[in-house]
This record gives C-alpha cells, structure tokens and sequence, in this order.
C-alpha cells in the first residue's frame, strides 16, 4: 500500500497520543486508589458499590446503635439485681418480725431499716440514664416513673407502657427498656376473699383464713370473673341437722361442694379455712365474695407494712395478715423482677449474636467492595512501566520513520 | 527532419514542464486541507509528432469518498455522544455529589435522633441532612441542566456550519455546472477539490449520501433520503425551539427559497455530530435528569407521608418536611382551547411515580393520560383514561382506579376536546423540593397513639403491633384524629366482654366500635369491626372478662420513637417505581439506592458503549482514511522520485532540441 505522507505522521502521532492515555490512566487509578474512575469503566459493579456502600453504612449505625442498647441494657440489669437483693432483706426483715416476742422497739428498728430500704428502691426505681430519661418511664421519660400520693399513702406510676425499641439489624427492632408498669406496678396484690357476713341464721361469728395460698391463688384465676359482679358471691349454706353445702350465686357449684358442719371446726375450702360459729348457726348462710384483683407495687407494700410494724396497738392476727401480704406480694414483686431479668438476658445474648453477624457482614461486604472497586497496585504499576516502554519505543521509531526522506539525498 | 526533431523536443520540454509542475503543485500542497494528488497523463501524438496535450486530473475513487464520508459521520456521532457523556458521566462519578451519600448519611440522622428521640440537636441534624440532600439534587440537577443548555447551544452552531457547509456545496455545484462537461474547458481541479472537502465538513454534522447530476452537480441527501441540497438550490437545517417544550430544541429542515415550508425529521437516523448531540439527549440527559426527578419526588413524598403519621416533638400531629413542587403543563401549539393543566404529586402515591413525561390530551367526557418514553413517543399500554364532568377538575388516584402514576392533574376551565398537554413533572423537581420546614420540633419520631393495659387486669393480654395509616382525613370522621392533635373524644376504653369479643367505647359512653373473632387470634380490631379510624392494633396474650385498655393520643410520649422506626425504615422499603405499565409493587419497584444505582449503571453503561463504538468507528475511520490517503494522498518521496525523473527527461527534451540544432547546423555546414 501505498504510504502518504500525512499518514505517517499520523500513525506516530496517534500511537503517543495512545499510550500517553493509558499511561494517564493508571496514574489516575493510583492517585484515586479505585479501579473504577467512572461509572462507565465498569457499570455493573459501579451499582453494587453504590449497594454494598448503603449496607456498611447502615450496619456500622446498627452496630453503634446495638453498643448503645446494650448498656441501656446494663444499666438496667444492674439496677434490677440490686433491686432483688433488698427485696431478699425485705423478706428476711419480714420472717423476723413475724417473731412473737419481738418488743416494739425491736419492729421499730425494723421499720426504720425497711424505711431505708424503701428509699433505696424507690430511687432506683426512678433511675435515669446518662441523658437524664428516667428508664422505667416509659416514653414519658421526662417524668420521674413512680410519686409518692400522700394521700392514699401509695406510690403510683406516672409512666406509660411505651418500650422504645432500636434498629439492630434491617429487620430487628429491640427495646431497650421496659415500663416500670410492667415490672413493678403489674404486681398482684396477695387474693383474698372479703370477709364474711352472716346473712341468715344464728351465727354469732365466721371468719375466713387462708390455709393454702397457692391453691386459693389457682381458684381465685381460675373462677374470678369480673361480668358480672355477682357471680363472685359465694354462699355458705347450712342446713339441719348440720350440713354445709357451698353455692355460688345461689347455684350449685359443679361437682358439689358438700360436707358435715360442727360449729367451730373450718371448713375447708379452695385454700380457705372458713369457721363459723355460735351453736345457732344451722340453718343459715354466710355469704364472701372474691374481691376483684387489685396490684400493688413493692414500694405501697413496704410501706403498708412499715405503717403496721409502726403500730403499737395492732392486733395480733392483722399483724400476721400484714405479714402474710408484704411477704406474698414481695414475692410476687421478686418473680416480676426475674421474668424482666432472664427477658433482658434473652435481649442481650440475640443482641450479641446479631452483633457479631453484623460484624461478619462488614468484613464480607467490605472485601467483596475491594475486589469490586479497589486498584490492583501491582497491575497499575506494571501496566504504567509498559507504556512507559512503549512510549519510549513510540518516540524512537517516530523519529526514525518521519526523519527519513528522500529529498535528503537528493544533492 | 531537424524541423521534426524541433517540434518533438519542444512538445516534449513543454510536457516535461506541465509534469514538473504537478509534482510541485503536490508538494506544495502536502499540508492544504482537502487537496487530492494530481497526475497528468499524456498520449502521444500521431505520426510520430511527439507528446500530444497532457490532461491533469485528480487521482479519487467516488467509492472511497463515499466510505471515508459514512465513516466520518459515524465517528462524529460516536465522539460527540462520548465527549458529552463523559462530562455526565464524571459527575456521576464523583463522591461529593453523590446522591446516595446524601441519602445514606440523612437515614443515618433518623437512626441516630431514634435513640433519643426527645432530643433536639440530633433532630436538628435530620433537618441539616434533608437540607444537604436537597442541596445535592438541586447540584446534580443544575449540572445536568447546564448540559441540556449546553446542547441547545451546540445544535445551534452545529446546525449553523451544517448550513454553512450546505450553502457553500450549492454554490460550488453552481459555479461547477457552468463550465460544463466539454473537454474544451475542464472544470478547475481546486474547485473539486473544495466541494469535496465541504461535503466532508458536512458529513462531520450529519450523516448524508451523495448523488452526481449530470451536469457535473453533487446532490446531497440526509440519511434519511430528505435533501439537503438540491439542483440550481438547497435546503436549510434548523434548530428550533420545541413543541410543546421551548427547552427542547427541536430539528427541522427547511427550503432556503421557501421558508415557510418546514420539514420533520427522523432525529434517530441524523448521525454526525447533530446526530450524538440528540442521541446524547435522548438516552443520557433527559432519562437521568426524570429519574433524579423521579428520586427525588418520591422519597420526599414518602417521607412527607410517614411524617403525617407521627406525633412531634409539639405534641401535635406530623406535617410534611418536604414542599413538592407544582409545575405547569406544556401545551401544544396547535391547542384550541383556552384552558392549561397544573400537575403535582398526590400525596402519599410518590411510589407510583414512574421515571417518565406524560402526554394528557382532552377528549370528550374526560381526560386520556399517556406515559411518555425519552424520545417523546407515546409508551403503548400506558392509557389512563378519567372520566371528567365538567372543568375546572382536580383528579388523581382515586379517579383512575388507584393508579394514575402519582399524579394529581389540576385541569383549568376553557379546556376543548383535542388539547393536549406535556406534562413534565420530573424534569425540574430535584431542583424545585424545598423543605417545608427547618424546624426540629416538626419531625415526627412518636406514634400519635398511646395504648396502655389496665393494671389491674387478671389476664395478660396486651395490645401489639400498632398500625397509623391516616392522621389527616380529608374530612373529619365520627372517630379518628382530630386536628390538630388528639383523639375525637379521647380516651376510649377498649373492654374483653368475653366470647372472643372487644368493645371499644368513647369517654362519654358511646361504642366506637366491637370487634368480635370467630378465633381466639385478636388481629386488627378495628378492621375486624369494620371501622376506619386511621390506625389500628392487635391483642397479644389471653385477655379475662372485664379486663380493659386504655386507647388515648400519645400526649407526652416524647421518648416514642415508633414513627422514627417506621421513617428509617423507608431507606429500604420499595418505593420508586421503574416502568409504568405493571403497578408498582414486587419487581416493579426498588429501593432509593438501588434506583441511584441503576441511574449510575445507567450512564455508566451507555458511556461505556458510546466508548467502545468510538473506538470502533475510530478504527473503521482510520482504515478508511488510510485506504483513501494511499490513492488520494501526496507521498514526498514519490515526488521526490518523479522529480528527479522529470528533471532527467526535461534534460533529454532539451537535448532533443540542441540536437535537432547541431543537425541544423551540421547541415548548413555540409552545404557550405
């Protein structure tokens, strides 16, 4: 073929201006430590860079966001195992005084530890987080959870139920805290049935006494209905020559609740020792109901005790009824507190296993992003050596080529 | 003899001279544009009479020409299409645009203000974000703007040379055609030589076939087969402003004798640098410039509705963060009617938003909306056809059976049958989103409901999974929100009457509603008793007779941060809508990012083709060029070479003459 003059000279220019390029471009590919200097160099893995950056990014919030749960979780954990052992004291400070011979300076010590105590759980009660926010408030942080009513002499809760959950993975939201509504104020008070009156016969006393709590607690749950009320209203009757049968509302209970009366002697019932007496009573009724359940925190229930332990004149048999409920309701207080513990451990261990998922998650996703986009330093260097050569070569034959002609020769 | 002698000798320097010269007219020339090597050739005379008279001509194949032309025009367009590509192309590529940086860091704000949601500074900083997102769009969108104008400009001058180019062909042909096809008076080789070239200048703008006239005259086409320069005459191109969009610029041809005639043409097949400009347009600049319009519309407006959901930090109900933009319909010139379209976004229907312009034309009874694809054409299967009964009408959604691609189309009085508008909601949007507002205070991380057991209930049933789906009813209901807070006689006391049965009754007394279950699994309440009241929540656990809960607005529930969740949660929710002809659920929708990323892919992608066939059309071009160059181009050492050589027979000429002299004379001395 035939070479023209102009073509040679662009082929030699066209080759630098070429390799000059490349050159250009791996430079470029070092100085901005990325394979992909613009979408258009690779579109697809462009995207997913764009993909994978969304995922680190949105799992270093989760992970930040977890670091924070947990020690919202801590911190609660802490104050509820503290929480528990005075609670423990409560109920030993309890048993103790239950002790006959105490002497009433001996239950005013007591009430005064129990007062200390009550402080303690009251505060902790209304424990706030390094933002302030009193933890157990619910979302009305701003308010302190429990206020004391002097009043009814109780202390009641001014939260709500609100749990605020964070994001710790894109599907898994969890609380970070849980309403002291929850946890302290959703405490039933300890069942009892009302006492008794004598609605017809001669009965000169009944008195109810509870023989087994536990078995009451498992009737009452079981039969206590609130609509409509009067189906709670349990009726003793005794008839000649000295039987008792147990209706409720009138109606016989299924089976029947049969037995022998004699004066005095309880009949057993649910948990219940009923005793009626006076040698009159047959035929007659005595009628109690099951009162509608009611809760009672530990701080109202300490202090409902402290006011017995604090009275001088109280009777031995309300001093033992007192006894009985600080202790079932302490109890009661004590269980709440240990579902919400074994809950938040539960929290925490899904936390701890999410969080290292998380962590794995960034490793794969940051390696797969640095296989995607990152430079390959030693493919950059050899390929900028290359054309370093080549250009080289470019330049010396270009010289060449174009210094040869003919009208050099011609004399 | 001697006489014989002379007058070869002199035909011969005199042939010798004409070869001299066209060897020094080539080398002269070696660096004029356009200039094809000449020969001259010669016949000998008869009877032995010497050199007859030589003929220099150019030394062109048409064929080769017609090639380097095509090859020429293809390049152009690949080149114009990757110079303005790349410029896209760069700003997609650099972090400090990115929208997806903006979007990521702004959710980032959500999930950080979620963790204290009462506190302000880190609101603040969902307001500081939304703001430099918005700032980002407006960028981009600006940057894009700015190519658009930058490819109006271009055709304008593109079209001006091409016109050049035209008008100087024409004239050529005319000055050509009149020195005729007689060998008496051959047409100057230069003037070839310069309508050559100018047809080549030509087929740099468009692309263009060629035809030769008999009378020496070089028709030229567009590929399309319109002429552009025609016998004795010619056509112009003309850039002109578009229908219904003055923005753009539109293409038509028109006869330079008679300009009122104006032609349409093909845009696909103009080729050239015309040609990438309006490709470029159509498949780079106008698809990204409706998708960051597209992005930007939808997330605001699905955060704008999520926000409506919430309480704020006022304790009020949410209102919008973001202020969508209101744009007017382009009306085609030849509309009758008086009348002229508004359109915006319907609020909370941004996910149904596909990334294209709509063409509304008005019929008899209604209104006929149609997808617009990047060229403007009509996207078959997009109808939606609403029923109107009189004008001025407001529609949307609910007048098209749930889906009239988010729109909300205001339509004017003195509207006629006929009309038809471009609607173009997306192509200025990511510049026109501002922020409703910029305080704190209005964004609304708390669900407006608070719902609460009693404590003194004996079962464990508590109330889960609440659901807001509308604070702001278009008219007030029976029972619901209430502006600009509360619940319509709120609280309300929800009781377990026993046989699977709620009663939810307001705080005078009056049934808001009972919901009963044939099963013992308490979903939706308020959807199982058949009333709306804008959200709705199940019951989780066994409930006992007579246990109650307490459903009132969430008045202090500042530390809430259920909205909150539910607004992080956007960031991955399918929410931008990708063609118009499916509803947009399933595989018709994509997350924010992915429909960045697909945005990026995309420019990515059609840059990168635009490369590749560059390169290829550049080698095509090259190989041409150097098929062309070695017929038509000047070689200094052939010249060299035929210099040398015509030098040595001009002195054998010479000869020829001074021996024909020593006859001569050797014969007067004989005869002396």
């Amino acid at each position: 073929m035939r070479l023209s003059f102009n073509m040679k000279f662009n082929a030699g220019l066209d080759g630098i201006l070429n390799t000059q390029q490349k050159m250009n471009r791996a430079q470029d590919q070092l100085t901005k430590q990325t394979r992909i200097l613009t979408p258009a160099d690779d579109p697809a893995s462009s995207a997913k860079v764009l993909g994978l950056d969304q995922n680190l990014e949105q799992v270093s919030q989760f992970q930040n966001n977890s670091v924070l749960l947990k020690n919202n979780l801590a911190l609660e954990e802490t104050v509820l195992t503290n929480m528990r052992t005075s609670m423990d004291r409560v109920k030993t400070l309890a048993i103790a005084s239950g002790n006959g011979t105490y002497t009433v300076a001996e239950r005013n010590a007591l009430s005064e530890e129990l007062k200390n105590i009550q402080v303690e759980l009251f505060d902790l009660m209304n424990t706030r987080n390094s933002e302030g926010g009193y933890i157990f408030s619910g979302f009305q942080d701003k308010t302190p959870a429990f206020a004391y009513d002097q009043a009814s002499n109780s202390y009641f809760f001014q939260g709500d139920d609100g749990q605020k959950a964070l994001q710790i993975s894109p599907t898994i939201a969890m609380p970070g805290n849980d309403s002291g509504k929850k946890v302290f104020e959703d405490v039933n008070a300890r069942f009892k049935p009302s006492t008794p009156v004598v609605s017809a016969g001669g009965a000169t006393a009944a008195t109810i006494t509870m023989s087994d709590q536990s078995q009451f607690d498992a009737f009452y749950r079981n039969n206590f209905d609130g609509l409509p009320a009067a189906t709670n209203q349990y009726n003793v009757v005794l008839t000649a020559p000295s039987n008792y049968e147990i209706l409720r509302d009138g109606v016989a209970l299924t089976p029947p609740v049969t037995g022998t009366f004699t004066p005095d002697q309880p009949i057993s019932f649910a948990g219940l020792g009923i005793t009626i007496s006076g040698a009159a009573a047959v035929p007659g009724q005595v009628d109690f109901t099951l009162q509608p359940p009611q809760k009672k925190n530990m701080l109202t229930t300490i202090g409902d005790f402290i006011t017995a332990l604090d009275n001088p004149n109280i009777s031995g048999s309300a001093f033992n009824e007192a006894v009985n409920d600080v202790l079932t309701q302490i109890d009661n207080a004590s269980s709440n507190i240990d579902s919400t513990l074994s809950a938040i451990g539960g929290r925490v261990n899904v936390l701890d296993s999410v969080f290292g998922t998380n962590e794995d998650l960034t490793i794969n996703n940051k390696a797969y992003r640095a296989d995607l986009s990152e430079v390959d330093y030693a493919a950059a260097i050899t390929e900028i050596t290359k054309q370093e050569i080549a250009l080289e070569a470019i330049s010396a034959t270009f010289t060449k080529v174009s210094g040869v002609s003919l009208f050099d020769y011609l004399r | 003899m001697s006489d014989n002698l002379l007058r070869i000798g002199t035909s011969a320097i005199l042939a010798n001279t004409t070869l001299l010269n066209t060897t020094s007219n080539n080398i002269a020339n070696i660096n004029t544009e356009g200039y094809t090597r000449q020969r001259t050739e010669f016949e000998s005379q008869i009877l032995g009479l010497g050199v007859g008279k030589g003929t220099t001509e150019r030394l062109v194949s048409e064929f080769t020409q017609k090639q380097l032309r095509r090859d020429t025009s293809n390049y152009n367009f690949a080149q114009q299409y990757v110079t303005e590509a790349n410029r896209v192309d760069a700003l997609f590529s650099n972090p400090a645009n990115s929208i997806a940086t903006g979007i990521n860091d702004l959710f980032k704000q959500f999930q950080i203000a979620n963790n204290e949601p009462a506190t302000v500074a880190n609101r603040q900083l969902i307001i500081g974000s939304s703001q430099a997102l918005l700032d980002k769009f407006n960028t981009l969108s600006s940057l894009v703007l700015d190519q658009d104008n930058f490819v109006n400009q271009q055709l304008d001058i593109y079209t001006g040379e091409a016109n050049a180019y035209i008008k100087q062909i024409a004239d050529l042909n005319i000055e050509i055609a009149s020195f005729g096809t007689g060998a008496s008076r051959p047409v100057p080789l230069d003037l070839l030589d310069k309508r050559d070239l100018a047809i080549k200048n030509l087929s740099e703008m468009v692309d263009i076939r060629t035809l030769d006239a008999d009378n020496g005259e070089k028709l030229v086409f567009l590929a399309t087969g319109q002429s552009l320069v025609v016998e004795r005459g010619d056509f112009s191109l003309m850039a002109l402003r578009g229908d219904p969009d003055p923005a753009e610029r539109e293409l038509k041809l028109q006869l330079s004798s008679r300009s009122s005639v104006e032609r349409d043409i093909d845009i696909d097949l103009v080729g050239g640098k015309i040609g990438g400009l309006l490709s470029f347009r159509e498949e780079i600049l106008v698809p990204t410039q409706n998708r960051l319009g597209q992005l930007a519309l939808s997330m605001t407006d699905a955060l704008n509705t999520q926000n409506r959901l919430g309480m704020d930090l006022n304790g009020k109900i949410g209102g919008n963060l973001f202020t969508l933009p209101v744009s007017s319909g382009f009306a085609l010139s030849d509309n009758t009617g008086t009348g002229n379209v508004d359109v915006t976004i319907e609020p909370g229907q941004g996910g149904s938003l596909p990334p294209n312009d709509f063409l509304l034309t008005v019929e008899a009874g209604g209104v006929r909306i149609q997808a617009l694809d990047s060229a403007g054409k009509v996207v078959a299967g997009s109808d939606k056809v609403v029923a109107v009964g009189g004008y001025p009408a407001t529609i949307n959604s609910a007048d098209a059976g749930g889906d009239l691609y988010g729109l909300e189309i205001t339509l004017s009085a003195g509207l006629a049958v006929g009309d038809q508008f471009e609607l173009k909601p997306l192509s200025t949007a990511s510049r026109t989103v501002q922020m409703a507002t910029t305080r704190p205070e209005d964004i609304a991380l708390a669900a407006p409901v608070r719902t609460e057991f009693t404590v003194n209930n004996i079962g464990n049933a508590q109330i889960s999974d609440l659901t807001v789906t509308d604070t702001t009813p278009a008219t007030l209901p029976a029972y619901g929100f209430d502006t600009p807070s509360g619940l319509i006689n709120g609280p309300w006391t929800m009781t377990y009457v026993g046989g699977n049965s709620f009663e939810i009754v307001d705080n005078l007394g009056n049934p808001v509603a009972t919901s009963t279950y044939p099963s013992g699994q308490y979903q939706d309440i308020f959807a199982q008793a058949g009333v709306d009241v804008g959200f709705d929540f199940s019951v989780s656990g066994v409930p006992n007779v007579g246990d109650t809960f307490t459903i009132s607005f969430n008045d202090g529930g500042f530390n809430d941060n259920r909205n909150g969740l539910a607004l992080s949660a956007i960031q991955t929710e399918q929410t931008t809508r990708l063609n118009p002809l499916s509803s947009p659920t399933g595989t018709n929708s994509v997350n924010f990012n992915q429909s960045y990323a697909q945005m990026v892919s995309l420019i990515g992608e059609r840059t990168s083709q635009g490369r590749n066939s560059e390169a290829a059309t550049g080698a095509l071009l090259a190989q041409t060029t150097a098929w062309y160059e070695s017929l038509s181009g000047v070689s200094l050492d052939e010249e060299a070479s035929n210099l040398v050589r015509f030098q040595q027979t001009y002195a054998a000429a010479a000869r020829i003459i001074s021996t024909s002299q020593t006859v001569f004379d050797t014969l007067l001395a004989a005869a002396r």
